[in-house]
């Protein structure tokens, strides 16, 4: 069971990653990044590394997009 | 370089990689030599924090924890140095949903309640100083996005923030000075003495979630123009 849910994040992991490869659009591709980013600390947790999971979070998934978007939103005009 | 090469380039280095993956031990196998002398080691003889891995990064990788703190001090140099847009940037174009707005306003408290908790409970619980300071930074930037940057600034200590960013490394600083002299080792923590030992580590943790969440916030400001 264990296993299995760690195979179901992989492959949402790599399909995440595929996803942000070939976004067209570059907001989107910045929010599927942080999509990939939750997963990635999701998968983390459930493998006991409740500080690296907390890391990704943060970083990860919250400043990194965010510091993304606004470079995004002066750039692209 | 053509993508047919680069698929080739590729695959080349992915295959031994994948190849040494597969020879490693397995996952959390017992008789692997992390298990059976590293960790045990840490374990037994490790020092008086809660947390290991905080109690790993603080102290026996305490030269590499403050190589690491300097670094994202020096990332917040070099953005300064090379300076954002020119032409300050004003609030949004495009007024905020006012969805996004309340579910913003309602948010920042608890948000910024979780950061100060993720930076103080860092030595008992998962978490510490750079992950707080990513949740109160990332606080910052929301706003920043959400009702533009001169309201993220008004979220700041403006007269305390050019001594305040620099807070994680004069901690670490202070820490190992304290150490030195006590132990007589830079940056070592005296085991006999709990409560100076809990408050340097918390200090530090304090100081690198400060600096580090100002760092954050001021690296925002300067791409914004400020």
């Amino acid at each position: 069971m264990s296993e299995l849910f760690d195979l179901v994040l992989l492959t949402l992991l790599i399909l995440t990653a595929l996803a942000v490869a070939r976004a067209r659009n570059l907001a989107g591709a910045a929010i599927l990044f942080s999509a990939y980013s939750l997963t990635l600390c999701v998968l983390w947790q459930h493998r006991g590394a409740p500080d690296v999971a907390l890391t990704e979070a943060a970083v990860g998934a919250g400043v990194t997009t965010l510091l993304f978007l606004v470079v995004i939103a002066r750039t692209s005009r | 370089m053509s993508p047919r090469l680069a698929a080739a380039f590729v695959t080349g280095l992915a295959l031994p990689m994948i190849a040494a993956m597969a020879a490693l031990p397995r996952h959390g196998s017992p008789d692997q030599p992390i298990h059976t002398h590293v960790a045990r080691e840490y374990i037994e003889s490790g020092p008086e924090v809660g947390n290991l891995v905080t109690a790993v990064l603080l102290d026996y990788r305490g030269m590499d924890t403050f190589g690491e703190v300097v670094v994202i001090f020096a990332a917040l140099m070099a953005v300064l140095v090379l300076g954002g847009r020119r032409e300050p940037a004003t609030a949004p174009d495009v007024p905020p949903s006012p969805i996004v707005a309340f579910i913003v306003r309602l948010l920042t408290p608890f948000i910024a309640l979780f950061g100060f908790h993720v930076i103080l409970t860092g030595h008992e619980a998962p978490g510490g100083g750079l992950q707080g300071a990513a949740v109160l930074g990332g606080l910052v930037l929301l706003n920043g996005l959400v009702f533009g940057p001169e309201h993220a600034r008004k979220l700041l200590p403006t007269r305390l923030l050019p001594s305040l960013q620099g807070a994680g490394p004069l901690a670490f600083l202070a820490a190992g000075m304290v150490g030195g002299i006590v132990t007589g080792f830079a940056l070592g923590y005296p085991a006999h003495l709990p409560l100076l030992h809990e408050a340097m580590v918390v200090g530090v943790e304090v100081g690198i979630g400060i600096g580090g969440a100002l760092i954050f916030s001021r690296i925002y400001l300067a791409l914004e123009g400020g």
